[in-house]
């Protein structure tokens, strides 16, 4: 970070040391904002420098199974390849190879690296309530109906928010759904009876 | 239930983004075993940012003038209703101007009350080595500091703790490695030939050329 000093988040004037970790709101020398800043260890610590991986000297080692000339540390949690320095990355106490890394994301199989989801369940409940909501588009219900009922049993088992959420979205989807899946077939129905008769 | 992987920081909120408030983006925060999580969620998608205990530099916050602008716009439109109600008074009973008179508490009052009982309002923001990340469902000064006297004795247990005399020494030496740094960056940049420091050739003079600029 090119800034190191503490600084005021308004008019970015680096703040004192007598400014820090006050018990109160204290006005920033610069602009007069009042401010409460709490700064912890981590903001002095040096990073260690990157490892680059050990150059193998002696014939039969184990080598990384991406460079052949790099001695391997050790091995892959997810796939069990070995890993020299250099490709180790690590994730909450586990190592991982880059590759590994990169799937764990995309599929989700890694829950820490994990950044965005559908909610599923939501779409599904909007889709089934918000033509009524909406009254003028209580007719849309002709096509949202099926979709939200489609939605909740399609993605049933797909993962809800990373927060604690249960599937009563989708048990309301899927009432809602089927009850105006029902509605339209008893008027379609009398409809027709109407137009026979 | 007994074994939640995470637990609710704060309720969520909306979250602003330039003048404009999209009502439908809201952030919410949440407390894990090791780091806070932070969920901006437009109801059908949500987006994650964690923030390991371990690598939170600072917490800052920053007392706005949010409660203050909404007291006036609040205040504004409840000089209106009570003008508007007035002149009902003076012309219709009071059995008609009673439901006018409800809306305009519910409408303006309770929010005016609301806004004075929840305190000043703030902006927080937290800081890594990599980002200043503001928190938009830290919106209200005790909120906030209710929130960093929960998390801080997990980020003191994942980093220690600095003394008064620490800070001051530590700050110390980190704005006088500024210093250093900004000095060594303006080293590096060469600076180009100054033009006007030369001396201009004279087309009937003697050459010049090796002179020392003036």
């Amino acid at each position: 970070m090119a800034a190191l000093a503490v600084q005021c988040p308004k008019c970015r004037t680096a703040l004192l040391a007598d400014d820090l970790n006050q018990l109160s709101l204290l006005p920033c020398p610069g602009c007069q904002n009042l401010l409460q800043v709490e700064i912890f260890p981590a903001l002095f610590r040096q990073n260690a420098p990157a490892q680059t991986g050990e150059l193998l000297l002696v014939q039969g080692e184990a080598t990384c199974f991406y460079h052949d000339s790099r001695k391997a540390v050790l091995p892959c949690h997810g796939c069990g390849r070995f890993l020299c320095a250099l490709c180790d990355c690590e994730l909450n106490g586990e190592h991982f190879c880059p590759a590994c890394l990169e799937a764990g994301k995309t599929k989700g199989k890694i829950k820490s690296l994990e950044n965005r989801r559908t909610l599923y369940d939501s779409i599904a409940l909007s889709l089934a309530v918000l033509p009524l909501v909406i009254f003028f588009f209580w007719f849309f219900t002709f096509v949202t109906a099926p979709m939200a009922l489609f939605m909740s049993i399609r993605y049933w088992n797909a993962p809800r928010s990373i927060v604690h959420r249960t599937r009563i979205r989708y048990v309301m989807a899927m009432i809602f759904a089927t009850a105006e899946i029902a509605g339209w077939g008893i008027g379609i129905y009398f409809l027709i009876e109407n137009l026979n008769g | 239930m007994a074994d939640q992987e995470y637990r609710r920081l704060t309720r969520s909120r909306v979250r602003r983004k330039g003048v404009l408030t999209l009502a439908s983006a809201r952030s919410s925060l949440w407390l894990g075993k090791d780091h806070l999580l932070k969920i901006d969620s437009n109801r059908y998608t949500e987006e994650y940012k964690r923030f390991y205990f371990r690598d939170i530099q600072a917490i800052t916050i920053r007392k706005t003038k949010r409660r203050e602008i909404w007291n006036m716009a609040l205040m504004i439109l409840l000089i209106v209703w009570l003008a508007t109600l007035v002149d009902a008074l003076l012309s219709v009973p009071v059995e008609e101007v009673a439901i006018l008179w409800g809306t305009a508490f519910v409408f303006v009052a309770v929010p005016l009350l609301a806004n004075n009982v929840l305190g000043p309002a703030c902006a927080v923001y937290l800081r890594t080595a990599v980002q200043i990340e503001e928190l938009p469902s830290l919106n209200r000064v005790r909120r906030a500091r209710k929130v960093v006297d929960r998390i801080r004795p997990l980020i003191v247990a994942a980093q220690g703790q600095l003394t008064p005399e620490e800070i001051s020494i530590r700050m110390g030496k980190l704005i006088q490695a500024s210093a250093e740094a900004e000095t060594a960056r303006q080293r590096l940049v060469v600076p180009g030939p100054v033009l006007s420091v030369y001396p201009v050739d004279e087309p009937s003079g003697s050459p010049q050329i090796g002179v020392e600029p003036r």
